[in-house]
Parts: C-alpha cells; structure tokens; sequence
C-alpha cells in the first residue's frame, strides 16, 4: 500500500531520533552492565552476569534503597498534603491571592544545589537560624546534620520545602478547573464543607493527583543534588540514596561496569514499583472496583 | 404543600447587570409551570434564586407560604436538574441517586426503598451499578430525575434538563416528564428556551425579556391573547405577522385601515385607549391569513405576490409580498428592538413578506399575485410606542 509506505517514510526522522536519544544509551548502559570495565581495565570486555551476581550481595546497594523508598515516601506524602492544603486555601478568592500564587512557586524555580547550600547555613549546629528559633520554645539545639535521624529528616525538610509548590501548582489548577454544578449539586442535596470535599472534591481531583503523586514519585526517586551538597550520604550512610550510590561507584571509584548493572537494577525494580504503586492508588482513588455500597 | 411565591424579586450581579426585574409570580400547590424566553432573559437566573443557590437583591421568595430569602439551599426541600445534569461522575447511579439521603441520614433500609421505587419509576433499575460515563444522554437525564424524586421534595426544579438531547429524544422525554408529573403532582418548575417545550408541558407558562416578566397565563392564552409584541412574536412558529394600521373606529365595532383596505375586527381586537385616527400594530398569526386567487374582488383583502413556499408536511408556509408599497410590514424582533431582518432575510431590507400557513394541498404558485384575507375575528391590536395589546383586557 502506498500510503502505509508513506507514513513509514514521514515516521522515521521521528524513530531515529528516539532510538538516539532513549534506546542506544539504555541498551549501552546493559552492554556495559555486563562487561568489567574500571579504572584499571577502562574496556569493553564481556565478564558475563558477574556485576549482577556482586551487586545481588552488595548490602550497601539495597541499603541505599531503602532510604531512597523511605525517603522518598515522605517527601511526596507531605508534599502533596502540604501542596493541597495551600491549593484549597488559595482556590477560592483570597485577599493577595495572586501575591501568594507566585510566592509559592518562587522555591521550585531555585535551583537544589544552592539551596542545599543555603539550608546547610540554617542547619548548623551552633550559628544556624534552625536551633535558634527551636531554643525560644525550650527545644535544646539538634544536630542536624551529624546525626543519622536529623540528618535524615534535613533533606526530607529540604525536599518538601523545595517540591510542595509543584504539587500546588498541578493541583490548584485541578481545582480551577473542577466544574461547578456537582458542587451546586451537593448544595442542593445538603451536603456540608466536609462531605462536600469528601465525596465531590477529594473524588474529582483523583486523577490529577494521580498524576502529580506519579511524577513527584519519579523525580524524587533521582535525590542526589541535596544529598551531594547537605550530607555527602551521611552521617555514615543514612543518607545515601541510590542515586547518590551510583554517583560514588560510578564517578568516583569510576566501576563503570558495575555501576551499569546497579542502574539497570535500579530502573527495573524502579519500573515494577512505579508501576504496582500507580494501579494499586488508581484503583484506590478512581477504579473503586468491586460490589458498591451506597 | 409546595405553593410558590415570588414578590417584586430583583437580582443585580456585582458587576451591575440587573439579571431580574421585579418579579412577581405565583404558582399554585401541584402546578407545572415553565420559565420561557431568549438567552439572557433571566429564567435560569430566577430558578437559582428559587433553589437558594443565587441570593435576592430585593423582594420576597415565598414556599409553602414561609418566606425563604434566608433559607440555605438544603433546607429548601426543593429539588434540582441542572442542565447538564450535574451527576457525581465517580458513583455509580445508585450512590448519585442515595447521595441526598445518606447526606440527611436515612436508615440503609429507607434508602434501598426509595432508591429502588424511583429505579422502577424512571425504569433506571438496570443501570444502578453503572457509572455517569457508561450511560447515554436520555439515561443520565433519567438518573438526575431520580435524584430529584427520591428526596420527596416539595418542589422541582428542572434547569433545562433536556436540552443536550437530540430532537426525537427530547420530545420522548418530554413527554415522560409531564406523566411523571402527573404521577407525582408535586410542584414543579421548568426553565427552558424552546417555546415547544413550554406550550406543550405548562399548566402555565411564564414568558421573560431582559429580566422581566413579559406575560404569566396558561398556553393558550398566550398564543391567542399575547400581552405584548414580544410575547406574540415569541410564542408561534412561524412568527406573528405585523402591519401597521389606521384605527377608522374603536370600541365595539372595531375597523381598522390596512393600505387601501378596511378590516373590521372582532371584540377582542378593541381599541382599549386608542381613539380613531391612531395608529397601532395589527397583529395576526400565519393560519389566520387566507388566501384567494386575485380578480375576486374581495372586499377588505390585501394583494399580494408569492415569493417563497416551504413544505413541511402536511402544511407549507407561504411567503408573500405586498403588492402596496405604502403598507409597512414589521417584524417583531424590530419591534421589540431585535434585529430587523428576519422576515426579509433573503432579499435584503426592502423585501418584507407576510407569512401564511396553510395545507400543503391547495398552495398558489411561486410568483402569483393573490389576494391576502386577514380573519378579523383572530387578530391583536397592539399600541405603536409601547408594545402592548390594546384589546386583551377591553
């Protein structure tokens, strides 16, 4: 057929451009992932499973891990409770609404580094601003920054403070743009504030917090600026994400190699958990699927 | 119960629009009355402030002979069909249709009985499980309605409800709406802009311009009796048709002069205030308008060329022209200060047609000269300056 020839033709540039971009660097990354290449031998030799098999026992990897899920779980939590509540306060007219609109979304434009930088400043044990302002309620000065638990809760503090606004964003403008009779609806039908958000505002907006909780979910999985520039990974490694562990194996102690077969584990067990924790909250939030009671 | 009362009802919007104009209304306990008129007219906006979902800015709601400006929404014990049906798109019917019930915290048992009695009413039993989205226009239409029924309400309130469906749909579902009414007798009120639609459901029908209310009176009165040019060119498809006219005598032996021709008019076409001499509109609809081959020599007739023949089965609409230039032919959307070229469309200003209906069996030819005979008895008298019928109430 001459027109199916044709749509070939005109979909190639597109084709060409995505196996450069996405799938020539992914399939690499795998070659690589299966060779020995390091500072010693920088080739592309072919060792076979070997880096899998190391990185399988390799507790510091799956430790990181765990801090990264952990880590990450807080954040978006209180990013989109925080996101959502500052997003229903500013939906309807508020006095300076405009004014508090731009001011919230002035910490996502900042970039992580420099604001790591800047909140190491407010972090310090002895001259930062942090334990002063808890000092004048009687809390005693907390190391922030040299004690896992502290430490820990810096970047989570740092995250949110730096992402909430993203998660205001997408969903003040899931409410602005709800339609307005099922709310008029529910007046009539007698529903007060609370109902009226638990079963028309809070159901309305699914799925745009499905899809702001996804995103947050995949670009919080990547920490690794905050943490380079606030904590190093530590105290010890109570801070180390998995990213920031691939940063280390990767560029520092350049096992090119190896690092490659971590990634690739990384993306697989990223993609499988994404994916469960996408349909298990759509099915929560949307599907409701199974017999109804009313 | 379910009697409504409106006294010199005013709503302007901040931004100075006065949506409203001192309305005043009553509708009777059981009554099905429709709020009809143009885009803009403030119906919708009467209806919100009847449902407690607009506030007054004057005047006085009355339900159930309790005043309710102050009345929230819930506490009305009115119910709502909004125009695009305003179903919760995540319940499935059965949970939009209970919503209001488990709201005012009904036992579990008491729902399942009302939600399934208005199921078997709209015949909705089928699709309780299913979602908003998996139901056709006609059935969410149909849910809405149950929605509005299962509260046992004191009054309905229906915001254009069938409007998003197609043309056979709607005369389908009209029709279910006034058995339904008939069924429940509860009061209802339903706004709408198809004048079809008002005729065919009202026990009255109240007609809006411009926030106002033009004329309340039952379908027929208002077809036969309209108020006011706007009313006689709202209500009628095709449109009254109007003509200036010289008042020769007034009182009980009416004569008008049209061009070279004199009508004499029946009793309900009476000059009201104006004396012979004046000048007024006459008014007459299209099936009031016979025709005859010209050279009869009727006396009273009105020469005229045909111009245009629309088939609609098993009627056609003739359109003529008037063979007299010195007689002006108006339109109602001129005279109520609309547009002004609605009958004379196709050939530009100059060209103004009466229009007349009559059986698609016996219709002169395009471009004969006819004589045009105006039914005396059937025609409207109404004042040149203010619009008003000048017989309706003599």
């Amino acid at each position: 057929m001459l027109d199916s020839r044709y749509k070939h033709i005109f979909l190639l540039p597109a084709l060409l451009a995505l196996v450069a971009i996405i799938i020539f660097p992914l399939i690499y990354t795998v070659r690589l992932s299966l060779s020995g290449w390091d500072v010693n031998f920088p080739e592309l030799d072919y060792i076979g499973w070997d880096n899998y098999a190391r990185a399988i026992t390799d507790g510091r990897f799956w430790d990181s891990m765990g801090t990264l899920y952990l880590m990450v779980l807080l954040c978006v939590v209180f990013e989109y409770l925080l996101g959502f509540g500052l997003a229903l306060l500013l939906w309807k007219e508020v006095k300076a609404g405009r004014f508090f609109r731009v001011l919230f979304i002035v910490p996502m434009c900042v970039t992580p580094v420099v604001m790591a930088v800047v909140w190491r400043t407010i972090f310090h044990e002895t001259l930062g601003p942090m334990n002063d302002v808890l000092s004048w309620f009687g809390i005693p000065g907390v190391p922030w920054l040299s004690k896992s638990g502290p430490a820990f809760a810096a970047v989570v503090i740092i995250d949110v403070w730096q992402w909430t606004s993203f998660m205001f964003i997408l969903l003040l403008a899931g409410l602005m743009s709800l339609p307005r009779e099922p709310y008029e609806a529910a007046q009539i039908d007698g529903a007060g504030p609370i109902r009226t958000f638990v079963h028309v505002t809070f159901p309305l907006m699914a799925p745009i917090t499905l899809g702001a909780l996804i995103i947050r979910l995949i670009e919080s999985s990547k920490l690794m600026e905050t943490i380079y520039a606030l904590t190093s990974g530590g105290p010890g490694s109570s801070t180390e994400t998995t990213s920031y562990l691939l940063y280390i194996r990767g560029l520092r102690e350049f096992q090119i190699g190896y690092t490659a077969s971590l990634s690739i584990i990384y993306l697989a067990i990223m993609i499988i958990a994404l994916t469960i924790f996408a349909r298990s909250l759509s099915r929560l939030m949307i599907g409701r699927q199974g017999p109804v009671r009313v | 119960m379910g009697a409504i009362g409106l006294s010199g009802i005013r709503k302007v919007f901040p931004d100075g629009t006065v949506a409203v104009n001192d309305v005043d209304l009553e509708i009777d306990d059981g009554e099905f009355v429709v709020f009809v008129g143009p885009s803009g007219c403030g119906k919708t906006t009467l209806l919100r402030l009847i449902s407690g979902l607009e506030t007054a800015t004057a005047g006085q709601l009355r339900f159930d002979g309790q005043v309710i400006n102050d009345v929230s929404p819930r506490e009305r014990n009115m119910a709502m069909v909004f125009q695009n049906y305003a179903l919760y798109p995540h319940m499935t019917v059965r949970q939009n249709i209970a919503f209001a019930l488990r709201v005012r915290k009904f036992r579990q048992s008491e729902i399942d009985e009302r939600v399934g009695e208005a199921a078997r009413i709209l015949d909705l039993a089928e699709l309780l499980e299913r979602k908003p989205k998996q139901l056709s226009g006609g059935q969410r239409q149909r849910v809405a309605m149950g929605r509005a029924i299962v509260r046992h309400p004191g009054a309905f309130l229906l915001d254009e409800p069938l409007s998003n469906l197609d043309a056979k749909l709607r005369v389908q579902l009209r029709t279910e709406l006034r058995r339904l009414h008939e069924r429940l007798g509860v009061t209802t009120i339903h706004v709408t802009h198809d004048q079809v639609e008002a005729m065919t459901l009202g026990d009255r029908v109240a007609i809006f311009s411009e926030g106002s209310l033009q004329q309340y009176d039952t379908p027929q009165t208002l077809y036969r009796r309209p108020a006011n040019i706007f009313v006689a060119g709202f209500i009628g498809s095709p449109s009254m048709n109007f003509v200036e006219a010289g008042l020769v005598e007034s009182g009980a032996g009416t004569t008008v002069s049209v061009g070279g021709a004199e009508l004499a008019l029946g009793p309900q076409a009476a000059g009201g205030g104006a004396g012979p001499g004046g000048r007024v509109h006459l008014g007459f609809r299209p099936e009031h308008l016979g025709w005859r081959r010209a050279g009869d020599g009727s006396p009273g007739a009105l020469q005229a060329r045909v111009e245009l023949i629309e088939y609609v089965e098993p009627e056609a609409y003739v359109s003529a022209s008037l063979v007299d230039p010195a007689i002006v032919i108006r339109t109602a959307d001129e005279l109520v200060g609309g547009s002004s070229d609605d009958k004379g469309g196709l050939a530009g200003d100059d060209a103004r047609f009466l229009t007349l209906r009559v059986s698609a069996d016996h219709v002169p030819d395009r471009g004969e000269t006819i004589d045009l005979v105006v039914d005396g008895d059937r025609v409207s008298l109404f004042d040149i300056a203010s619009g008003e019928n000048l017989g309706r109430y003599a």
